[in-house]
């Protein structure tokens, strides 16, 4: 089988005594859509900021294809390819939809003086990425509008957009859908599932529905350590899973 | 470059660069027409106009709100002043770039410090190695303690025998420092509708989102304080070339809050503003002080008085309370997108 393209081994993030991720193992594999689930304060969260670099960890190692990047700001997984969307909408509010995707984009232009002069085929390729990006989420009439004035559902599109605006090609979607309405949510999804076909994600959400919608392989976290990892089928049927989470859940 | 969403006729976009325009102009035109008194005082103010256009670029621009500005203007003053007394250099192709890298250097490394901190921190670290800047030349004996250095030659441009600029000549230091400001503008004008102006915006606006979306927020945080403190070496030149004087009080942070308020009256976030504040704080003070020696007083009230009722400073006269978005949150919500970062 082919290296995972990420791979967490023994990481732990301690807060004080709190040991919100213990000794997590979890290879995600190219191409799949991963979610991590469990109930409320299971760590998952954490673990995605620990993927992202929002976080470092206490003890562990972190690799992406291959190389080690636990040491490694944000800003640089950015740049070798995992995007990030936030559970609380993390926008630039301010700015208009196509200005935030815009700065997104401008990642993937070369450090130096192309940012102070870029030539004009870069500019031109800045602004088809974030137009791209943009109409990824499906906000291209939106492109104008000032974010602060959109709707949550909106705005949670456009945290994704953002996200593909840097060209990611492994999606960290910490709760896509929080919050959302049912057409909403719906909306989201389709567009999870699309941009499935070619990406890497590791997914958290509630919304169990969803999960099985688009995930393929599921880890389930419990008290910050992976309970147990395996293809949806393989967790849904899983006793063990069942006692310790989706039980409380799936009461009549 | 950048599709415009329909914008009133007074945009920001348009009106604060056809202001500087206009400010330009009238500036250029003076020493035609006014007394030389009043020709001087205007010097003073351009010269003050370019350090607060530079300390806006860090307070309006980035969000990074400095209590030492005056460290790099000041430091920059100090080596011309010392070259021109102690090694007889007035040649200003060697004074300018001295003073320039003299500034680069200092804001470099005060930069490097202050950038780790955010916030409340990062106005108190500033304030600390400002003050630090203002004791090293206060203290340390060559530097002439209190009564700092008086300079009577005044910097020289000289290409082969022949004299291009000589700053002694207070028609030509004038239109030299004009020169300087419009240039300033320009370039960081320029600067600001490039990439490089887009990211420092969202590192203003969403420091923790522009990092996660790719760029590296401490090193753009870096990079302005350090083309801020520069442009203020370049205000500490023209400083010396003016008045031949520098001493420890240019550094001190109450030299910093002068600016900083000049920032906020004029328009943070607008590179106009600090211009308009420099007119209007010097002129007011000047006029003030003619009439009541509780001028520190009325030109208090002043400045609380634009604080309350015009937050976006005096340059939100003309754009109608526009001005730069994150000043108007509490405005309801804007209708139409344009531009934040104009003239």
């Amino acid at each position: 089988m082919a290296e995972p393209i990420l791979e967490t081994r023994a990481l732990t993030r301690r807060f004080g005594g709190l040991r919100a991720v213990n000794n997590a193992s979890i290879a995600f594999d190219e191409g799949v859509v991963h979610a991590i689930i469990g109930p409320n304060g299971a760590g998952k969260t954490t673990a995605i900021n620990l993927l992202s670099g929002d976080l470092p960890p206490t003890s562990g190692t972190i690799r992406f294809r291959g190389r080690d990047i636990t040491a490694r700001p944000v800003q640089r997984r950015v740049r070798m390819g995992i995007g990030r969307s936030y559970q609380k909408t993390n926008i630039l509010p301010e700015l208009t939809c196509l200005d935030n995707c815009r700065l997104g984009a401008l990642s993937r232009l070369p450090g130096g003086l192309a940012r102070i002069r870029p030539s004009r085929a870069a500019r031109r390729q800045v602004q088809a990425r974030a137009e791209h990006a943009l109409a990824l989420c499906g906000l291209e009439a939106r492109a104008g509008t000032v974010a602060a004035t959109l709707s949550h559902g909106e705005k949670r599109q456009l945290e994704i957009g953002m996200m593909m605006a840097t060209e990611p090609t492994l999606l960290l979607l910490d709760e896509p859908l929080a919050g959302m309405g049912q057409e909403e949510s719906r909306r989201v999804t389709d567009l999870l599932r699309r941009l499935a076909a070619d990406h890497t994600m590791i997914l958290i959400e509630h919304d169990m529905d969803a999960v099985f919608a688009i995930a393929e392989r599921i880890t389930v976290m419990v008290n910050g350590a992976v309970l147990e990892t395996g293809s949806v089928e393989r967790i849904r049927a899983s006793a063990t899973v069942r006692e310790a989470y989706l039980g409380e859940e799936a009461e009549p | 470059m950048t599709p415009r969403f329909p914008s009133s006729p007074l945009s920001p976009s348009l009106v604060l660069p056809l202001l500087f325009v206009v400010v330009a102009v009238a500036l250029a035109f003076y020493p035609l027409v006014g007394e030389t008194f009043y020709v001087r005082l205007m010097a003073k103010i351009i010269v003050l106009g370019i350090l607060a256009m530079s300390l806006d670029l860090l307070v309006g621009y980035t969000g990074l709100v400095s209590l030492g500005h005056a460290a790099f203007s000041g430091a920059a003053g100090y080596i011309t002043a010392t070259l021109i007394l102690k090694a007889g250099v007035t040649d200003m192709a060697l004074l300018l770039p001295a003073s320039l890298a003299v500034s680069a250097l200092l804001a470099l490394v005060i930069g490097w410090i202050s950038v780790r901190t955010s916030g409340i921190y990062f106005i108190m670290i500033t304030l600390a190695l400002g003050q630090m800047t203002y004791l090293f030349f206060h203290d340390v004996s060559y530097w002439g303690g209190t009564d700092g250095v008086t300079v009577w030659d005044k910097p020289v441009l000289a290409v082969g025998g022949l004299t291009l600029l000589d700053l002694s000549d207070r028609t030509v230091f004038y239109y030299t420092a004009w020169a300087c400001l419009v240039a300033v503008y320009a370039l960081l004008w320029l600067l600001m509708q490039a990439p490089f102006g887009q990211i420092v915006r969202g590192v203003r606006i969403n420091p923790g989102r522009t990092r996660a979306l790719g760029h590296d927020v401490q090193r753009y945080q870096l990079a302005v304080f350090v083309i801020a403190g520069t442009v203020a070496g370049l205000a500490g030149f023209l400083e010396v070339a003016r008045s031949g004087f520098i001493s420890p009080a240019h550094l001190g942070w109450h030299e910093s809050a002068m600016v900083l308020i000049i920032v906020i009256l004029g328009g943070m976030g607008t590179l106009v503003g600090p211009v308009i504040g420099a007119l209007t704080l010097v002129l007011l003070e000047d006029w003030v002080a003619d009439l009541t020696s509780h001028w520190k007083l009325a030109v208090g009230l002043f400045v609380i008085a634009v604080v309350l009722f015009l937050p976006n400073g005096l340059v939100s006269l003309l754009t109608r309370g526009a001005g730069p978005p994150w000043l108007r949150r509490r405005r309801a919500a804007p209708a139409e997108a344009e531009g934040g970062d104009d003239g």
